[in-house]
């Protein structure tokens, strides 16, 4: 019996706890509470949408983060497969990396090579389409002398008339190889002095074969038109051109414009065809980024209109930024030319002008009914800018002349040998 | 859906991509392990490859290689970029050229200046020896025309310093702190252009650095800068005839190796100017 009197007391004691806490006491006799659990399909649901957003959000982030690669991953033709698209015509699904130069198309555009001929509309030519009896420039062509061309030193070239169809060729490099190098002290100080500063300013050892200055490209120009007496203007940005024409008959050629950013020259002209040169650096500072953006009088280097075609052109649509800079350079660059070559000329510099990075054979007019004659360099007198240092004959020789002529320069300017360049160290003596 | 059968979804979810993705991916996993393990080279040597490693000269140096630069301020084995005096000359053009020597075309005068540098600045290691160096040698040059149309030269001349440099290896929580002060000259004028004003100069350097040494346990004295300045006709006219026009400002470069949690970079400059310019 007194243990019955101990329950009733503890269940008292305990009904007043919870009246204290304001719970409604469970009767002692009442079965024991169950904890319930989530996974019990009767159990009250609790709600947690904290934890779940975060868990949603984990999960999607992962999925897309890992879609987004997974997607960039992808070849370029399979994504094409899936979105629908053509990939050749869609340069954004390729992106950049992928836009790659062809044979016949650089990043600064059309690179024709030999026995290609450049038109100014129109697919490419067979040079047997336009000229026979070929006997193509190279460096063993034996011309017959040089002939100086005072360059034009006022930036005055001059007017045609209104006679006169203004045609031009603009360029970066020729595509054959002409017999002759020339160079300036300038350029021969430009490139002793790489070579010495890899020696006194990199540790190097000295190179001599740093890379031969002097050489010169070639490029047929061949002449068809017969509307008009032509003011031929030869525009090019690279090493120095000797531009060979090859006019047909009832062609006439009243004058040739040549600007050039090295020295350049023309072969097989008229003989009453009329002659002068630009020599770019004689007007306008060495090109750094930018530089040529402004237009400004005698803005003579002859930039090519970017086209969209152009591997660049094509890479900057894409999305490459650096590649964007470069074209939107170049765009600046010839607006500023075009606009000196409109007051100049007065035309547009793309009239009638045939436009490409390199090319060894242009064609400015119609094609003729049947192939004129080849006008070979051999032979012929060059008119070209003068220049410190130049040489004719076989392509061994000339580089032999240029490397002697590196090696005496360098001599003298060292004033002793080429170990003068790296003198020994010195060591403390006694002590 | 329910909620249950959401979190079973997503438990399967974070169970299984790593699965499917190890399974799709497995051969190229393997090839990306190889690489590292080529890269870092921690596969398997052979037993040409043990015997290269056992015949390798011990380097008593390699500790330094865990601080950037410590090798190179410190190494006394060989003359490195961080240890240099810098010398400068101006010239004119016919000071450019030997006596009788026949100027060359103007575009020519830059490739001259450029090519003779070496052998004009080579003598200064004389200087260098005789002062602070045990090994010197010119490890670059530089020259350009200034506005004066002059011909300025410079160079670096490395060396192997003669002074203890202090223990390096004793210090822990160790970094490299580099200081550097102009050094102090009495009157109103720089001290003259002069060979031996130059190896007074150098040696003054050299004292500091030993102070320094003392105090801080090593010490280099990893740059002498000596910038040539010309007096102005105007300035000599006020002067004694046959005045050096060309003086000399000094400044020196110190670098310790210290424990960071004792000095930092503003102590240890205060330091060095404490010591070269008391007030």
């Amino acid at each position: 019996m007194s243990d019955d009197r101990r329950q009733q007391n503890f269940a008292e004691r305990l009904s007043r706890i919870a009246q204290e806490r304001d719970e409604e006491p469970s009767a002692p006799n009442d079965p024991p509470r169950r904890d319930t659990s989530d996974f019990e399909y009767n159990a009250p649901r609790e709600s947690h949408p904290i934890r779940n957003t975060l868990i949603w959000t984990i999960l999607l982030a992962g999925l897309g983060t890992g879609g987004y690669f997974g997607w960039q991953a992808l070849p370029p033709d399979l994504v094409a497969l899936i979105t629908g698209s053509d990939a050749e015509n869609d340069d954004l699904v390729l992106g950049p990396e992928n836009i790659l130069e062809t044979d016949t198309m650089s990043s600064e555009g059309p690179t024709l090579a030999s026995p290609v001929v450049a038109q100014a509309s129109g697919a490419p030519l067979n040079l047997e389409q336009i000229v026979a009896n070929v006997s193509l420039t190279n460096g063993a062509t034996q011309i017959a002398e040089i002939t100086p061309i005072i360059r034009n030193a006022r930036c005055d070239l001059r007017t045609p008339s209104s006679s006169e169809k203004v045609m031009g060729v603009r360029i970066e490099n020729g595509g054959l190889t002409a017999p002759i190098h020339a160079l300036s002290n300038a350029q021969l100080a430009q490139q002793l002095l790489a070579n010495v500063h890899a020696v006194t300013q990199e540790g190097q050892n000295y190179v001599s074969d740093g890379g031969l200055g002097g050489a010169k490209n070639s490029v047929d120009v061949i002449l068809t038109d017969t509307t008009a007496p032509i003011y031929l203007v030869l525009q090019n940005m690279g090493s120095g051109v000797i531009w060979n024409l090859h006019t047909a008959p009832e062609v006439t050629v009243a004058h040739v414009a040549i600007i050039g950013a090295d020295f350049s020259g023309v072969a097989n002209l008229q003989s009453d065809t009329t002659f002068e040169a630009v020599l770019v650096g004689d007007f306008v500072p060495p090109h750094q980024y930018g530089a040529d953006d402004a237009a400004r009088d005698c803005m003579v280097r002859p930039w090519r209109n970017p086209q969209p075609d152009w591997i660049g052109v094509r890479k900057a649509a894409a999305g490459d930024l650096s590649i964007q800079n470069q074209m939107y350079s170049y765009t600046k660059g010839y607006e500023a030319y075009n606009r000196w070559y409109k007051d100049a000329l007065g035309v547009d510099a793309a009239l009638n002008t045939v436009s490409l990075r390199d090319a060894a054979h242009v064609l400015l007019g119609p094609v003729p009914d049947s192939p004129i004659d080849y006008n070979a360099m051999a032979g012929q007198a060059i008119h070209m800018m003068p220049t410190d240092h130049q040489f004719t004959g076989d392509q061994a020789s000339r580089e032999a002349a240029v490397t002697d002529l590196q090696n005496r320069v360098l001599a003298a300017a060292i004033g002793g040998n080429i170990s003068a360049l790296d003198p020994p160290a010195m060591e403390r003596t006694g002590q | 859906m329910s909620g249950g059968k959401i979190s079973f979804v997503i438990f399967l979810l974070i169970l299984g991509l790593p699965v499917a993705g190890l399974n799709v991916l497995g051969p190229d996993i393997t090839k990306w392990t190889s690489a590292f393990a080529e890269r870092d080279g921690t596969g398997v040597p052979s037993a040409e490859a043990e015997a290269a490693i056992v015949d390798e000269p011990v380097d008593s140096l390699a500790w330094m290689d865990a601080v950037p630069g410590l090798r190179d301020s410190f190494s006394t084995d060989e003359i490195t970029p961080e240890r240099y005096v810098a010398i400068q000359e101006i010239l004119r053009t016919e000071e450019l050229l030997n006596p009788g020597e026949a100027q060359p075309d103007s575009a020519l005068l830059a490739l001259y200046a450029a090519a003779r540098a070496p052998t004009r600045l080579a003598p200064y290691c004389a200087e260098v020896l005789e002062a602070v160096g045990l090994v010197c040698d010119v490890i670059r040059t530089e020259t350009f025309q200034n506005r004066q149309g002059k011909w300025e030269i410079l160079g670096q001349l490395g060396f192997i310093p003669a002074a203890a440099l202090g223990d390096a290896s004793a210090v822990e929580n160790g970094r490299l702190l580099n200081a550097r002060a102009v050094l102090p000259h009495s009157g109103d004028l720089l001290p003259a252009n002069e060979p031996q004003t130059r190896i007074e100069l150098l040696s003054q350097a050299q004292a500091f650095c030993n102070q320094l040494r003392d105090q801080f346990g090593n010490c280099v004295l990893s740059r002498v800068d000596f910038d040539v300045q010309e007096l102005w006709i105007t300035d000599l006219e006020a002067l004694p005839a046959g005045t050096n026009p060309q003086r000399l400002e000094t400044t020196v470069h110190f670098t310790v190796f210290a424990d960071q949690t004792l000095l930092d970079a503003a102590g240890f400059s205060e330091a060095v100017s404490a010591l070269v310019n008391p007030s």
